[in-house]
């Protein structure tokens, strides 16, 4: 049996959080603001809608399609749709959303650790926040030991299913993400400076819309931020009622996850310029990355407002809360493609915690390998999304369009059918600029595999694991058993479409 | 802030959260009838 009987969303609102809080991370809260304050603000806001409309809205569509008609995992679904040689294509989809998982955990126990921080009163008045980010990064034990306690986490609300777990899980932390992003934002608009992150987030200066590089980073950001084309989406859908519907879903999901990152970034954005000393200071903090912002910038100057301390803690709080639910839509694909072959939920959850723990141990010990991994399987999901759309072209564009328009309550005009032929052509001008870009960073190692954030290490290691997952092909088509659907019933339609 | 960048917010509030409420609010073509 492939799914245990009744796993179910217990609502079409627990479907939707879920969904949501998988699609908003860590990355919408600490990636988002610099990336809009960094390509022209309004006009970024108006490419990065665009293109979710484009990339994430028909991929979301398509993932829950996949998901819903076959009731199977990533390498179940694209075994029944794309045939049993093309099994390869889901165990890329999931090994990808693997790998990250590996060391997402560990990005999760950094937040974790700092949620932490800020509720212990060591974000305070004063406090050295480099030496505070050094110390713990340095220390092997305090990586190690959250990235266990973040994966613990995670098995345990997966360990008690779809409805008890997973839905329970998100219909407390989305909700609470929601609310305290608006309290921050209140708070932060209230002090001094702060509105000048407001004229950084809306410039209306449209002209930047003519410049190639805010299309390249909307694109990139609507690719990542949403989780469409992961499988993610795929493994949520398997979990949908019957009559539950797929475009107005897609298009929920995509515009909830749009919006919470405005939300963000019209907290952050506006926090930045006022715990920040002066401008400059403000615009060297957007600057530092991630975790130089977040970790770094904002720990250090949160506490020098009033209520700044509290308001540090509920920061943290939002971060760790967003990770840990993208983490568990990655722990619960391992899940579901797992019990796809046989194993029950438990064991599988246990099984994938164990792993995810031990191969996140290097990301945990070397930020180097972490950011080495990020490059790699973050770059590889576009790839996994160009297979998607094979799917579609192999099942045919236009069937696949009348079957979404049967499931769902929107109709999906011809639009999708450029979108999908649109998407590997989108691969190839993002992928390309991505490649050009690099080069230009390391024109002198971008060739060599050995160095961390060549183009040549990305490449070596996706021949490597595309290879071993190639020559496994017909094992893994093999080792995946029917489904049962949600209600017990059998799903035909998943039967005749193998080859 | 400059009455430009206010208008580029509401506007942007428009799109992203309308967009959400109008896909939110939309039910199944039975339940419409």
């Amino acid at each position: 049996m492939g799914q245990e009987k009744g796993s179910q969303w217990g609502s079409r609102v627990g479907f939707i959080l879920a969904s949501l809080g998988m699609a908003f991370g860590a990355g919408n809260i600490w990636r988002f603001p610099r990336v809009v304050a960094a390509n022209g603000g309004g006009a970024f806001l108006i490419a990065f809608i665009i293109a979710n409309l484009v990339w994430a809205v028909p991929l979301l569509m398509i993932e829950m399609y996949m998901g819903k008609t076959t009731r199977l995992g990533t390498n179940g679904a694209f075994r029944n749709l794309a045939g049993k040689k093309s099994t390869w294509m889901g165990v890329w989809t999931g090994l990808c959303a693997v790998f990250i998982m590996f060391y997402y955990s560990v990005v999760t126990g950094w937040a974790i650790r700092y949620l932490v921080y800020g509720m212990s009163g060591v974000v305070k008045r004063g406090v050295d926040s480099d030496a505070l980010w050094k110390g713990f990064i340095s220390s092997h034990f305090q990586t190690v030991f959250f990235h266990f306690i973040a994966i613990a986490v995670a098995v345990v609300i997966i360990y008690f299913g779809v409805h008890k777990g997973l839905e329970l899980a998100n219909k407390i932390i989305v909700p609470s993400i929601v609310v305290i992003l608006l309290i921050v934002m209140v708070w932060a608009l209230t002090k001094p400076g702060a509105i000048q992150g407001l004229e950084y987030l809306f410039n209306p200066n449209l002209k930047a819309l003519l410049k190639a590089k805010v299309w390249l980073n909307a694109f990139t950001q609507a690719a990542w931020a949403v989780g469409a084309g992961w499988g993610l989406m795929l493994t949520y859908s398997v979990y949908m009622s019957k009559k539950e519907d797929i475009a107005t879903n897609a298009f929920i999901i995509a515009f909830a996850d749009s919006g919470s990152s405005l939300l963000a970034g019209m907290a952050v954005l506006p926090l930045v310029f006022a715990v920040s000393p002066s401008v400059q200071a403000a615009t060297d903090a957007l600057a530092a990355g991630n975790t130089g912002l977040t970790f770094i910038y904002l720990t250090k100057f949160f506490p020098t407002l009033p209520a700044g301390t509290l308001v540090a803690g509920l920061f943290f709080l939002a971060l760790a809360i967003s990770a840990l639910a993208s983490l568990l839509s990655m722990v619960e694909l391992a899940v579901r493609n797992l019990g796809d072959a046989g194993i029950n939920r438990k064991k599988a959850a246990i099984l994938t915690g164990v792993i995810s723990f031990i191969f996140g141990i290097p990301s945990a010990y070397f930020a180097s390998f972490l950011d080495n991994q990020d490059m790699v399987w973050g770059v590889g999901l576009l790839i996994s999304g160009v297979l998607f759309a094979i799917v579609v072209y192999k099942n045919g564009i236009e069937k696949t369009r009348a079957i979404i328009n049967k499931e769902s309550w929107t109709h999906v005009g011809a639009w999708f059918n450029w979108c999908v032929i649109a998407i590997p052509f989108l691969f190839v001008i993002i992928f390309g600029w991505w490649i050009w870009q690099a080069v230009t960073w390391y024109p002198g190692t971008w060739w060599n595999p050995l160095k961390t954030m060549s183009p040549a290490t990305m490449v070596v290691q996706w021949l490597i694991v595309g290879g071993l997952i190639l020559l496994a092909n017909n094992w893994f088509a093999k080792v995946i058993k029917e489904p049962v659907s949600p209600g017990g019933e059998n799903t035909p339609e998943t039967k005749e479409v193998q080859s | 802030m400059s009455s430009a960048a206010v208008v580029m917010m509401v506007f942007m509030l428009v799109v992203y959260f309308g967009g959400f409420i109008y896909f939110a609010l939309k039910r199944p073509p039975e339940e419409r009838e």
